[in-house]
């Protein structure tokens, strides 16, 4: 072999050493890339609010209560909507405010902008992380009887998409008009899971980072009991005169929308869950305004009709707290201002709260299975 | 379709993957021109049309003029109808509007009442860019510098190319073209360092250029309600964000087509580490400046004739330079501070060379960091001009500038602003000592490729939620 041969093959052995380092460099960045994106999914389990943020902050808060909770004081979790997040408020209770040590475990489970789907996905997704409460409040109000309430704006989509947990298919997937577009919907807004979940990571994790417009921070205006109290305070707050005018415009809207069957479908699917779960369940009608409770016929029949038809069916006990707040405590004609929010929150103390604490049997078992 | 979207991470591997499975060349081009159309279609249907039609268009002047039988009149024609049809499509969807307003602004000026009519013309995204495509090609194959394209696709794949049509870097045909007809292969190293690149990129543009923006924004919209301390930062972060979201958009492309087996031009070479305007430009949007040099600045004599027909050349280059990024006052007025700085330097330079030892003083590391620290404020002084979005709005953040006010400061991703000048420092001095480079050759492939996918995830955790156009997008 010539000294030119052996400089051919001394060159040729370089670049192939050369391509074998080159390929296993993009090989590790490629399946690096994946599984990098892939932790997204246990690490979002981890640390819900990686994920999503109101929701991820109440799980990790309401946990902490629980880890602290003595046995024989009972956990109740109310889950539902804005009107749940502004209006019950446990720090006003006494139960929970005399006695942090000993009382019981009070907690708002209010999800802004949600509906009567999203409360059954919640406590779906509370029950599969292990936490069991010994009593589920059921957010309630004629809103949720309709389709449009439900959806998140112009989709047919109870949850936003990036907010949905795959977990959730189970309960989107049978009630979701279009659940192609669903999975697809989702998909899409998880294909680069770390990139698609920044917004909600950043204001976790590095606030200052993110313009003040930009930031979501409801969190930042919630108290340690779930309740979003704050929050009242970053709106503009509405004249008399046009809270009426939001409220009656809902009640027209609604006098003429059938009662949404996959509404009625939820409530009993809630009140199922609970049952084979063991837990008491009761759902609560909301405060709302006095034109709302003596609205049109056209409105007020089905409405009561459809909570007549319920009770006669399941059994479950439905406390009407329609008109546990006066009219000047509502900001827009549903939701409730913190005045309003003490009232309605004493009150249920008052009715369902220290009942169930007199009666608690500390043998029913932990809240925190996991 | 954004470099740094979902929508482009998907459309690119659907070619990518395409691209390579493709055993014919031929197939491989139709593919890119494809893929290239779809792309510019993506923002306006219409105006892609536009761009095959005026490119169509100048492929066959160009073989007119490569003709054997083609006389020097023919060719002369030819040439100029190319010249006036590709600057007439830029001057009517870039200038039109600016020309217009400003001959009302100049009859409102001598008291004269008008009326000018506003066109209702929308801006084709990357006009200016392929349009010097376009005029460099004509131009060359009129100076017989290279010879016409045959091949229609090829030709229009030249122009169309997806990842520098909207934004650069200005390719020359005589680099290009011949990759086209090249067969392509599969190549690793090439892979590797086109992620390089695109990572590189991905971390300038969507980490800090983006973040640069929210703390810049504000200011320049409203210079008069901020003190001067945010004013002066403002305009910092300005200089670092339009370096990034533009050497982030080119290395992003020049990854992109490194993937695609193509090299693009280099685009910029470190050039906050120029210690001199003239050398700036050298490092600055070499792509734009050596295209000004060869069909402008020499043209017009270059620096061979008298001193005083040089500084007019620089004054004629660079404001027309400025002209070519944007049609407003402001950019042409950056573009003439740009000139009086070369102009300055020029004489500066002459100045020293008649004093060794302040030119030995200036040359040593202390007074090398001063010059750079002169050019750069020199520089992102000028920027001011180039991001006011008025005259007036640039006069306000100037007074802001030189008069010191008290007032407030932008409390919005402050700390983050710092801690990524602090990282492109950094960065830089990474760059400009090649630790980057001896890394890349030294590390193990896992770890390499790791750090990589790390890289990426970071960069798309510290994304701001909105992303941002590329500034030149709109040039």
């Amino acid at each position: 072999m010539s000294s030119h041969d052996t400089a051919v093959n001394t060159r040729a052995e370089r670049r192939s050493k050369r391509s074998r380092r080159n390929r296993a460099v993009v090989a590790w960045t490629f399946f690096g890339f994946v599984a990098l994106q892939l932790t997204f999914f246990p690490a979002s389990m981890l640390w819900p609010p990686i994920q999503d943020g109101e929701y991820g902050h109440k799980i990790v808060n309401l946990r902490n209560h629980l880890k602290q909770k003595p046995a024989d004081r009972p956990a109740i979790v109310m889950f539902g909507s804005s009107l749940t997040g502004w209006g019950l408020n446990p720090g006003a209770m006494s139960n929970v405010k005399a006695a942090p040590s000993r009382g019981a475990v009070v907690y708002n489970f209010g999800i802004n902008s949600s509906g009567v789907m999203v409360e059954l996905a919640c406590l779906k997704r509370l029950l599969n992380a292990g936490i069991r409460p010994d009593l589920v409040l059921i957010e309630t109000h004629p809103w949720f009887l309709f389709e449009g309430y439900n959806h998140v704006h112009d989709k047919h989509h109870f949850f936003p998409v990036n907010r949905t947990q795959l977990q959730d298919f189970s309960v989107f997937m049978r009630y979701d008009a279009n659940p192609t577009q669903l999975v697809f919907d989702w998909a899409w807004n998880h294909v680069i899971p770390w990139y698609d979940h920044r917004h909600d990571l950043q204001n976790t994790l590095l606030p200052k980072w993110v313009p003040r417009e930009k930031r979501i921070g409801v969190w930042d205006y919630t108290d340690q009991h779930g309740w979003e109290g704050g929050l009242t305070s970053q709106s503009t707050p509405l004249t008399p005169a046009e809270v009426l005018a939001s409220a009656k415009y809902h009640v027209e809207a609604m006098s003429y929308a059938p009662i949404f069957p996959e509404s009625e479908r939820a409530f009993r699917e809630i009140v199922a869950v609970c049952r084979e779960a063991k837990i008491p369940v009761t759902l609560v009608r909301m405060p709302e305004m006095t034109v709302m409770r003596e609205g049109p016929p056209a409105f007020t029949d089905k409405v009561e009709k459809f909570y007549a038809d319920l009770h006669k069916d399941t059994k479950v006990r439905i406390i009407d707290a329609r008109a546990w707040a006066d009219d000047a405590h509502f900001t827009d004609g549903f939701h409730l201002y913190p005045p309003g929010s003490i009232a309605f929150s004493t009150r249920l103390e008052r009715e369902l709260v220290t009942p169930f604490v007199a009666s608690f049997a500390p043998s029913a078992g932990t809240n925190l299975i996991r | 379709m954004l470099f740094c979207s979902t929508a482009y991470f998907v459309f690119f591997c659907i070619v990518f993957a395409a691209y390579w499975a493709m055993p014919w060349q031929r197939a491989r081009v139709w593919l890119l021109l494809g893929a290239s159309v779809y792309f510019y279609a993506s923002w306006n249907k219409w105006l892609a049309l536009i761009i095959c039609v005026s490119t169509a268009a100048d492929y066959l002047i160009a073989r007119g003029m490569d003709s054997p039988t083609a006389t020097t009149g023919r060719r002369k024609l030819l040439l100029t109808v190319s010249l006036v049809g590709n600057l007439g499509l830029l001057c009517y969807f870039k200038y039109m509007n600016f020309f217009l307003h400003s001959v009302e602004e100049a009859l409102r000026a001598m008291g004269a009442e008008s009326s000018m009519p506003v066109l209702n013309v929308m801006l084709p995204i990357g006009i200016s860019f392929y349009t010097f495509e376009a005029i460099s090609y004509t131009v060359d194959v009129y100076q017989r510098r290279i010879q016409a394209e045959r091949n229609l696709f090829h030709f229009m794949l030249f122009i169309t190319f997806f990842p520098h049509l909207v934004a650069g870097p200005i390719v020359r045909a005589r680099d290009f073209l011949p990759q086209i007809s090249r067969s392509k292969h599969w190549n690793w190293a090439r892979l590797h360092l086109g992620i390089q690149y695109f990572l590189v990129g991905m971390f300038k543009k969507m980490v800090i250029a983006d973040r640069m923006a929210g703390f810049s924004d504000p200011v320049f919209a409203d210079p008069a309600s901020f003190g001067s301390a945010a004013v002066w930062l403002a305009m910092l972060a300005y200089a670092l964000q339009i370096y990034c979201d533009f050497s982030g958009y080119t290395d992003m492309a020049i990854g992109t087509a490194h993937m695609l087996g193509y090299k693009l031009a280099p685009n910029f070479n470190l050039p906050y580490l120029s210690a001199n305007v003239s050398e700036f430009w050298r490092r600055w949007h070499i792509s734009l400046s050596t295209w000004l040099r060869d069909y402008l600045f020499i043209p017009l004599g270059g620096s061979r004739v008298s001193e005083w027909k040089v500084s007019r050349n620089l004054i004629i280059v660079m404001a027309l330079g400025g002209l070519w990024h944007g049609a407003a006052w402001t950019f042409v007025v950056w573009g003439l501070l740009h000139g009086m700085f070369l102009i300055v330097h020029r004489e500066f330079r002459a100045f020293c060379e008649r004093r060794p030892s302040l030119d030995r003083a200036l040359q040593s590391p202390v007074g090398t960091v001063g010059r750079i620290a002169a050019t750069f404020l020199c520089v992102s002084f000028a920027w001011v001009f180039f991001r006011a979005t008025t005259f007036s709005a640039a006069i306000a953040f100037v007074k802001r500038l030189a008069f010191w006010s008290d007032g407030s400061m932008v409390e919005l991703t402050f700390h983050s602003c710092l801690t990524l000048a602090a990282v492109v420092l950094v960065c830089h001095i990474l760059m400009y000592i090649e630790f980057w480079k001896r890394m890349v050759e030294r590390l193990p492939p896992a770890v390499l490729g790791v750090s990589y996918a790390a890289i990426i995830t970071l960069t798309l955790i510290l994304t701001p939620e909105t992303a941002k156009v590329f500034i030149y997008f709109q040039f």
